[in-house]
């Protein structure tokens, strides 16, 4: 029987979830950091560990939960993290941004025992300007943490509190020379070019020591965040204004969405990023092995990249030209996210008019989750994002279309299973890939602003397709979506119909999210819909509203953004959702 | 498409079972008829007799397990072309009530679906025939409300009028009568027996048999799993009451 055959898959299904589920807990038991000798310390992130360890020294054991080389803001709780934290003697984390959510993880796990929030130790010290969490790029700070992690090692361990006290006064002594050799390298760098551009603001301290000024960063926020359209066109005037020519990439941004901004910004101006500056952590196989190394070689790249001879930047700034509404458009990264948000915009709207009248609404959920699981896998096998993402986002289509084909079960009793299967193979890959020094979520909640031109051009292909195809058979579609029994009866070639909407449907998900990100895709497939939908008696009329509603809102979206230094997706879809507000208030009048 | 319809029999079937999916009973066993062109012809019998599966096997939704059969010369399963020359019917729609169609595009977008070009769009004789069909049914007065606003019978009569605008060669209906009112079936009956003045063959299918109509019927089939009598209407109405049917 049909139901038996499914519930057997389903079984199977569960076993081997559980199956993953348990090597995951199994290979961390097997593991356990714990030793008996002496203390077990740990920390949030590599740098502050290898800071903590000059202190602890051979009374114990120092870990870092996020491995050198990873993005703190990628970072999944695993349950063999969880282990470690709940074993350690000591929990430390720095207290900031995403950073900041392992010291709650870690008090959580811990019943908030022995947790040390080091900001709190170096605000009462006084040495936090603004709030700035980045002390240690002052080596002197670092010392100063040292001191003060000192004193929190000697009330767990009073036995070794003279211990630690000798060796903070040694790191003392080793941090002022490095501070003595930093200067010392830099001092080739010019008066007039002691100017940085970084990613985040992580330079603060850093600069307020050797002289230098920090004129421009994408965000002075720590933690993910989500660039606006206005943060590179801000970049790109300070960049202009300060005659930059070198702007530096922090080694945990390397392949984020906001590192993109920088590129797309340095690109059109015509001048040079370069990499890397280490701040959250430093890279072994890169031969930076510690603290120590990684400060010095940050000031032997900004001391080589900013002594070139090159007296100032040749950019100018094309302003002046173009009237204050259209000032956006006065870059050309700005015209690519704007053709990037219409183009994905209208292919969403037009798959999502389909898609909804065939009772596919919540498709998109399920198609976005599964291609975020491709997108995982395609990381880890080294693949291309958009055909790990694409090829997962079509597997799921794929899985739904058959499966309805197969099953008398409804399709949104399909979609939603996926959908939640597809989700937790994401988390539980996202959490395996912690290694990653991308950010998937970067990826995911990708910005038109920082759109590259290959994308853009993918998003008009896809939208050309799309409205091609739904032009094209028109008739034989609607017919299909509103009455998939009777299109069969007419002859229609309803199976070729079936997955051809269902791969565009793929298609235009993948494409799109990675262009102007996953809610502002998932939106734009169903809130014009929904609104056209109020506002329509007739079919070819719901279609076009539609569309029309999309188009708008991504072009008011836009320039709303611009102005409102917001994201400029997530206005768009803001702007189509007031649409469909004042169609459900209008809609008793029609 | 060139279609043969001067022979005598425009639908053949010819030794029909049909299974669905492990139940061993078959739905249909054995079963043959043949019908012609010009000729009207009734299936009846009890539910879960078959007759929507027969009409389903004649439209080419369902494939036998055994037996062939032939719509106008061709295999409509495997030639899908051939259901363009079909008017079904279904007893059951999937149809989405919550679309955004009025019932004049209701009755318009299958005929688009299969006549028009996606450069043309509507022709004017698509509207015509369109035009046509719902006023032939009594829906000109209905023709701009939403599907949704309708209701039951003039549902019923809506999808009656979207496969006349068709112009098919054969109709197949599914209990079509179900829903409807004495003055909706009345309507219906009348146009069936223009078209098949026509020259078309019509295949109805009936559960419950009212006398008012019956001698419009040339023959009536009496369909329990198999056929289990064949003739004229009156007849086989005798038959089945006294097998205990209304
Ligand atoms: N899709 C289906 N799947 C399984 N069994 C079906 C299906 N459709 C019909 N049947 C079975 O086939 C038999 C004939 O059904 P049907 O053709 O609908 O009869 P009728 O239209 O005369 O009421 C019934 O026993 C019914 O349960
Ligand atoms: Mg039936």
């Amino acid at each position: 029987m049909a139901s038996f055959r499914h519930v057997f898959v389903v079984i199977i299904g569960a076993l081997i979830v559980s199956l993953m589920f348990a090597y995951v807990v199994v290979a961390g038991e097997g593991q356990s950091a714990r030793t008996d000798e002496g203390l077990l310390i740990v920390t949030s992130i590599p740098v502050i560990a290898d800071i903590i360890g000059e202190i602890v020294g051979d009374r114990g054991v120092v870990l870092s939960i996020v491995e050198p080389g990873v993005n703190v803001n990628t970072y999944e709780l695993t349950p063999r993290d969880s282990t470690i934290i709940a074993e350690a003697d000591l929990f430390f984390y720095v207290g900031y941004g995403a950073e900041e959510a392992l010291g709650i993880y870690a008090s959580a796990i811990r019943g908030g025992e022995g947790v040390v929030r080091i900001l709190d130790l170096m605000d009462e010290r006084g040495v936090i300007i603004d709030g700035n969490p980045y002390f240690w790029m002052n080596p002197l700070l670092a010392a100063v943490m040292a001191e003060e992690v000192g004193k929190v090692l000697s009330s767990i361990d009073p036995e070794g509190s003279e211990y630690y006290l000798e060796r903070a006064l040694k790191f003392k002594e080793e941090m002022e020379r490095l501070d003595r050799e930093i200067a010392s390298i830099l001092s080739k760098v010019p008066e007039d070019k002691r100017k940085l551009v970084t990613v985040r603001d992580t330079m603060r301290y850093f600069a307020e020591r050797y002289g230098f000024e920090v004129v421009g960063y994408v965000t002075a926020r720590a933690g993910t965040y989500e660039p606006s359209a206005r943060d590179g066109v801000e970049l790109a005037k300070a960049i202009v204004s300060n005659g930059i020519t070198v702007v530096f990439i922090e080694y945990e941004e390397a392949g984020t969405t906001l590192r993109e901004v920088v590129e797309t910004v340095v690109d059109e101006l015509g001048i040079e990023s370069v990499g890397f500056i280490y701040v959250e952590t430093y890279d072994p196989s890169r031969g930076v092995n510690g603290y120590r190394d990684m400060m010095l070689e940050n000031a032997r790249l900004i001391a080589k990249s900013l002594s070139g001879s090159e007296a100032h930047s040749s950019v100018m700034l094309a302003g002046g030209t173009i009237p204050i509404p259209l000032e956006p458009l006065e870059y050309k990264f700005m015209w690519r996210g704007l053709l990037a948000l219409l183009a994905s915009m209208i292919a969403a709207s037009l798959v999502g008019a389909f898609a909804v009248l065939r009772g596919w609404a919540i498709f998109g959920d399920a198609l976005s989750h599964g291609a975020l699981a491709g997108l995982v896998v395609a990381y880890l096998a080294g693949a291309g994002f958009y055909l790990g993402a694409l090829s997962a986002g079509l597997l799921v289509a794929l899985i739904v279309a058959s499966v309805e084909r197969r099953t008398p079960l409804r399709a949104d009793v399909i979609i939603a299973v996926t959908f939640a299967t597809m989700l937790s193979i994401a988390i539980l890959l996202l959490s395996k890939a912690g290694g990653a020094a991308i950010s998937i979520e970067d990826v995911l909640f990708a910005d038109v602003t920082a759109v590259a031109p290959e994308i853009m051009y993918r998003t008009l292909i896809l939208s050309a397709i799309v409205v091609v195809f739904a032009v094209v058979v028109r008739y034989q579609l609607m017919m299909y979506v509103i009455e998939p029994t009777m299109a069969a009866a007419l002859g229609l070639r309803t199976g070729f119909i079936h997955y051809a909407l269902l791969t565009l449907l793929a298609l235009t998900i993948v494409t799109s999210f990675l262009a102007i990100g996953y809610a502002p895709t998932i939106a734009s497939m169903m809130i014009p819909p929904a609104a056209a939908y109020l506002l329509s008696r007739r079919p070819g009329e719901f279609i076009v509203k539609s569309v029309a509603i999309a188009a708008l809102s991504a072009i008011i979206g836009f320039f709303v953004a611009y102005y409102l230094d917001t994201n400029a997706g997530a206005t768009a879809v803001i702007i189509a959702a007031l649409i469909f507000a004042v169609a459900v208030v209008s809609y008793k009048r029609i | 498409m060139k279609v043969e319809v001067r022979g005598k029999s425009a639908c053949i079937v010819r030794n029909v079972t049909v299974k669905y999916g492990s139940n061993p009973h078959p739905a249909l066993e054995n079963v043959s008829f043949e019908a012609s062109l010009g000729e009207m012809v009734m299936i009846a019998g009890p539910n879960g007799g078959g007759k929507s599966t027969l009409l389903k096997v004649i439209v080419g939704l369902v494939k036998p397990v055994k037996g062939n059969v032939k719509v106008l010369g061709r295999d409509p399963f495997k030639d899908p072309a051939i259901r363009r020359l079909i008017g079904y019917v279904p007893q059951i729609t999937d149809l989405n009530l919550s679309a955004p169609l009025t019932l004049r595009d209701l009755v318009m977008l299958p005929r688009l679906a299969i006549k028009s070009s996606p450069w043309k769009g509507p022709r004017k004789e698509d509207i015509e025939s369109v035009e046509r069909s719902i006023k032939e049914l009594g829906l000109e007065d209905h023709a701009d409300k939403r599907i949704s606003e309708l209701s039951g019978g003039m549902l019923a009569r809506a999808l009656i009028a979207r496969v006349l605008a068709l112009d098919p060669i054969l109709y197949v209906m599914d209990e079509p009568f179900e829903s409807m009112d004495w003055e909706s079936e009345e309507i219906t009956m009348k146009v069936l027996r223009r078209e098949k003045e026509r020259g078309k063959l019509i295949i109805v299918s009936e559960h419950h048999i009212s006398d008012d109509h019956i001698d419009y019927f040339d023959r009536t089939l009496l369909l329990k799993r198999r056929i289990i009598a064949e003739g004229r209407p009156r007849d086989v109405i005798e038959v089945y009451r006294r097998l205990g049917g209304s």
